[in-house]
């Protein structure tokens, strides 16, 4: 069985890491999911967490932003079950979970929001800017667009 | 907004709210001019992947 789970409500922290019990391959990564959380608690952003065979096994955290003046949905955090990273899955078509929980906003969730409240660009900020995972979006994001700004990159994707 | 782990403390990383000319106008022309399939993505209709609540309560997409 697997789904997708909504939190809109206040998350008590020890308990949301539980669910990535042994998950985080390091402390930087479980920091800044802290970080993400306490924004969450205050009612800035909503996550939505993978769930296989009743496994918490990754999540995406989305929020309103805005480009230029350009109002956008900003992926600020996607993270994946350490266990569970760089393998292909059956139960998602053979696609990673991170490939599976960025399509899925790609195809349901910003479609939704779109049709309740207008928005024009899906963005990311790719961790660490890492060089790799910049391509890895751009492959596999097609027509996507990447702005480079102040040292920074960034994803867009017209939704 | 992102963040990002500098120097062992986490700093906010704000998406440009106002950008220069040249790169306002590139990213103007990506909204007007791209066509963006989004048919490759036509495999998660197949995969039947519920949406719920925090009370489990199903969400229709």
């Amino acid at each position: 069985m697997k789904q997708v789970k909504q939190l809109n409500s206040k998350i008590i922290i020890p308990d949301f890491l539980n669910l990535f019990k042994d998950g985080f391959k390091t402390n930087r990564e479980k920091e800044l999911l802290v970080s993400f959380i306490k924004e969450h608690n205050k009612s800035k952003n909503t996550f939505y967490v993978l769930e296989i065979e009743n496994k918490s096994v990754g999540m995406v955290s989305l929020k309103f932003d805005n480009i230029n003046t350009n109002p956008t949905l900003d992926v600020e955090y996607l993270f994946v079950h350490k266990d569970y990273r760089k393998k292909s899955f059956a139960c998602l078509k053979n696609k990673k979970i991170s490939q599976f929980l960025l399509d899925f906003v790609i195809k349901n969730i910003a479609p939704k929001i779109k049709s309740l409240v207008n928005f024009r660009y899906l963005s990311i900020y790719p961790d660490k800017q890492n060089k790799k995972l910049i391509k890895y979006y751009l492959d596999l994001i097609p027509n996507s667009l990447l702005l480079h700004y102040k040292k920074e990159n960034w994803i867009l994707l017209k939704i | 907004m992102a963040f990002k782990w500098e120097n062992g403390k986490i700093k906010r990383v704000e998406l440009p709210k106002k950008l220069p000319k040249k790169l306002a106008k590139k990213l103007e022309k990506y909204w007007e001019e791209t066509e963006v399939d989004f048919s490759y993505l036509d495999y998660i209709d197949e995969l039947d992947i519920k949406v719920v609540d925090e009370t489990g309560k199903t969400i229709k997409f």
